[in-house]
């Protein structure tokens, strides 16, 4: 023990005197990890205190229920097990219609020949991802009433005019649907990307031997931009339990809480409008332990699957 | 991140200390010595005797104190031409003698902004705070155990406006007072005539198309939808936005002929809870009844502000509620349309021809937002108390409301406003006439008791505010304040019980759950403690009283 201490110690001298610019170079970005991701983690400690911003961090009491109190009274609220059911609904919908439209999109462009349509259509799909959400869902809350363009849409087809966001069924398809509008083409990118780096010698071996345009998506590109799929899922795996507030606070009302509010829009209700900052260490530091309890499961899983990990 | 903040802060107190100090050049940091010093006039003899200067005393200041507050600063290129040399801001400065320094972390009316919460945190305070001590976690009373602000009774002989002000107005000297009896800010006093911002307008000509008056009970109001509806094909004869059942008793115009308001409100010195009551059965079921009939807005729900004015100033609605900033937007574009469009307001409705309205959407009681209060950490207390006097002194107040006397407003040899002038009523850069006056005077959002704010309103405007005006007198709940058990309580189960009764309300007028279902929804909220709840403001709104 004491002589491979002794040799990695000496391999990293030998090492550092050797690389230092390299170690100079990284220096600032360990720092700024330090400084600003591992050091304010000890501010977690607040979800097991009252936290009151005069007293600081230290200073504020523990609760009770040996400092559990904020979780236990999250755990206790007639709308738990709703919020959660509400958000990991949410993240399904997302993850099975959201997940694949960029795959397809990025496929689909990848077989476009004519490089000007190509553009075009690029730019058509990035564009909704640079509308600010506070606009894309004020027009989304128009076109969802009951004199709105889905309405009109819906009217054509013998539908009966209703106010869309009013009905709780209908909240899920709307937010997802207008999420992989707003999101599609910006996401695609990455595969775009991916794309480029298959080998074309496959495409043309296979041309050759007489495969066909879905022969080669499914058997070549597909198996080469698979690690790239594979990573991103697990991430997006991983942040199931984290549905963002403000595209469904500006969506939400009353009416369809049923199925429209999650964890974060409880969290906003409950702990920012009240200054409960305690409230909502508690229920975030709750939600990544299972963001991280999935992301490690999702990895684990993977690994075994594909031989693909993100770790 | 934090250290940087709080250095640059300190940095900022130890300068305006120098510079408050170099007046007297002296170290001087107790009341007693500062009065002494910076005030100019009286200096010499002050510094002789040490009797209080206070009749004295008159402004400008020297000049040499420069106060913080947590206002956000300004850069005067920005302001207008015409307005430059008597933007209000510079002038208040001007005529008081006392520097401002604008730290930023300005706060909102109700709610409390991250930044100014930042503020706090960091331990380093302005010498005044500009916010909604009231809506504090624990209210002032908090805040002053917390160390923020400091009571201002010990410093009344610096306050002689606010003092007269606050005895001749023992309403609104309650609500700046907590529990016993300290006083903790100054207030902000909304005028006669604009306490009911908000009410019912509905289309007069459509009520002259279909022979009906302007309604007055519940049943008239009935009528006159349902004849828009069947006599005219008016696809949305009621709009408004659903909030306004549960915020700030705005649609009580159509609540209170069955005597219920949400959440809180008093009777004979009960409070009560409207959900909890009879009558609140009886409302609900009514908007119920008139959503089904197809009187109400079909995506009441979902509309927003700008979609009721839309479908008001368009022509799809009959009646709607409306913030009296709106009506004028409204009434401009249906004149535009056709001339003949007319709008009138509706009074609060009642139930039985005759009676009194209850309620109303009412401004009357002070909220708290806005206040001026003196943090602990002020090193002149003389020049903030003076600072707070001038807008409460007969020249502060037309200062606030109507700018500098002959370049914004002309005045009668008493020094009684007269009238705007033509830079305001006839802006010369085409601004509106209100924006003009937020240059040079702060009309609103601004601790002093406020003048004339529908001055520059239509009269079209003014006579439907009119109508909208009932007074809620004993029945609105007073701003009460918690003590810090009571917030405890209210933190835990308000917000829950709260989104329920919000959520089942709009169920049952949507018609998602059937009205049977209300004798279930009372028992719900009972169990989610609003028995209990209703009891903490019982003890609070009493202790109100008894200040």
């Amino acid at each position: 023990m004491v002589l491979a201490h002794d040799t990695f110690r000496r391999r990293a001298s030998k090492d550092m005197k050797r690389n230092w610019p390299l170690y100079l170079m990284v220096l600032p970005v360990v720092i700024f990890y330090i400084l600003f991701c591992y050091k304010p983690m000890v501010g977690i400690i607040i979800a097991f205190k009252d936290y009151k911003p005069n007293l600081g961090i230290w200073g504020s009491p523990w609760t009770s229920q040996y400092g559990l109190y904020h979780f236990i009274s999250f755990f206790d609220s007639i709308f738990f097990a709703r919020v959660c059911i509400n958000t990991i609904m949410i993240s399904l919908y997302s993850l099975v219609f959201g997940f694949p439209a960029p795959i397809i999109l990025a496929l689909l462009m990848n077989e476009l020949r004519s490089q000007k349509f190509k553009r075009v259509v690029q730019t058509i799909t990035y564009f909704p991802h640079f509308v600010s959400t506070v606009v894309i869902c004020g027009m989304v809350r128009q076109f969802c009433l009951s004199d709105g363009l889905f309405n009109e849409i819906g009217s054509w087809f013998g539908a009966q005019p209703q106010s869309l966001l009013q009905v709780p069924e209908y909240f899920r398809a709307i937010y997802t649907a207008t999420g992989v509008w707003q999101g599609v083409g910006w996401s695609s990118i990455i595969y775009l990307a991916a794309i480029a780096g298959v080998d074309s010698g496959l495409h043309e071996a296979a041309a050759l031997d007489g495969a066909g345009r879905f022969r080669r998506i499914w058997h070549i590109t597909l198996p080469g931009i698979k690690p790239t799929i594979v990573i991103l899922l697990i991430m997006q795996i991983g942040g199931m339990m984290s549905v963002g507030y403000e595209k469904i606070i500006l969506l939400y009302n009353e009416s369809i809480y049923e199925t429209a509010d999650v964890i974060s829009t409880f969290v906003y209700r409950r702990g920012l409008l009240e200054f409960n900052w305690s409230f909502s260490t508690a229920v975030n530091l709750f939600n990544s332990v299972l963001n991280f309890i999935l992301v490690f499961t999702a990895n684990a899983i993977s690994r075994k699957v594909t031989e693909t990990s993100l770790f | 991140m934090k250290k940087m903040i709080s250095l640059i802060l300190a940095l900022m107190l130890v300068v305006g200390t120098l510079a408050g100090c170099s007046g007297d050049g002296g170290e001087s940091s107790t009341p007693q010595e500062s009065a002494n010093g910076s005030t100019a006039e009286s200096a010499q003899e002050a510094s002789e005797g040490e009797e209080q200067v206070g009749p004295e005393f008159s402004y400008p200041m020297d000049g040499t104190v420069t106060l913080t507050i947590n206002r956000d600063s300004y850069e005067i290129e920005d302001i207008p031409e015409y307005a430059r040399d008597y933007y209000f801001w510079e002038m208040i400065q001007e005529n008081t003698g006392i520097n401002l320094e604008f730290i930023g972390a300005a706060s909102g009316a109700f709610d409390t902004t991250e930044e100014f919460l930042l503020l706090l945190a960091s331990g380093e305070y302005p010498d005044m705070f500009c916010c909604n001590w009231v809506s504090f976690p624990g209210g002032p009373m908090t805040a002053m155990a917390d160390g923020y602000i400091q009571p201002l009774d010990q410093y009344m002989e610096w306050l002689p406006n606010l003092a007269q002000f606050l005895s001749e107005n023992p309403d609104t000297d309650r609500t700046v007072r907590t529990d016993d009896g300290q006083l903790f800010s100054t207030p902000w006093l909304r005028e006669e005539g604009t306490e009911v911002g908000t009410g019912l307008v509905i289309r007069e000509d459509w009520l002259d198309e279909v022979g009906l008056e302007v309604p007055e009970t519940i049943d008239d109001m009935y009528e006159a939808l349902t004849a828009f509806k069947n006599d005219l094909g008016v696809t949305v004869p009621l709009t408004f936005e659903l909030r306004w059942l549960w915020l700030e008793t705005a649609a009580s115009s159509l609540s209170s002929p069955f005597g219920v308001a949400y959440p809180y409100y008093v009777e004979d010195g009960q409070v009560k809870f409207g959900p909890l009551e009879e009558g609140y059965r009886d409302f609900v079921e009514t908007m119920a009844t008139w959503y089904a009939e197809g009187l109400l807005d079909t995506d009441l729900a979902t509309v927003d502000k700008s979609t009721v004015q839309a479908k008001f100033a368009n022509g799809e609605a009959g009646v709607a509620i409306q913030q009296y900033t709106n009506v004028q937007n409204c009434i401009d574009v249906l004149t535009e349309a056709d001339a003949s469009n007319k709008v009138t307001g509706v009074p609060t409705l009642v139930m039985n021809e005759g009676d009194q309205p209850k309620f109303s959407h009412f401004w009357k009681v002070y909220d708290g937002g806005y206040a001026l209060t003196m943090s602990t950490q002020t090193e002149n207390a003389e020049a903030v108390c003076r600072f707070m006097d001038y807008s409460y002194s007969p020249e502060g107040i037309n200062l606030c409301a109507y700018g500098t006397e002959g370049v914004s407003y002309e005045a009668d040899e008493d020094g009684n406003f007269v009238g705007f002038t033509d830079i305001i009523t006839n802006n010369p850069s085409g601004d509106a006439p209100s924006t003009a006056r937020g240059y040079f005077a702060q009309p609103t959002n601004w601790a002093y008791p406020s003048r004339d704010l529908n001055y520059l309103l239509s009269d079209e405007v003014q006579s439907i505010m009119q109508t909208w005006q009932a007074d809620m007198g004993t029945y609105v709940f007073p701003p009460v304040t918690y003590t810090s058990e009571e917030s405890a309580t209210k933190s835990a189960k308000y917000s829950t019980l709260d989104t329920y009764c919000r959520e089942e309300i709009t169920k049952f007028i949507l018609g998602t759950s059937s009205m049977d279902g209300w004798d279930n929804f009372v028992t719900e909220i009972k169990s989610l403690g609003a028995e209990e709840l209703l009891a903490l403001e019982q003890a609070a709104y009493d202790r109100y009283m008894a200040r």
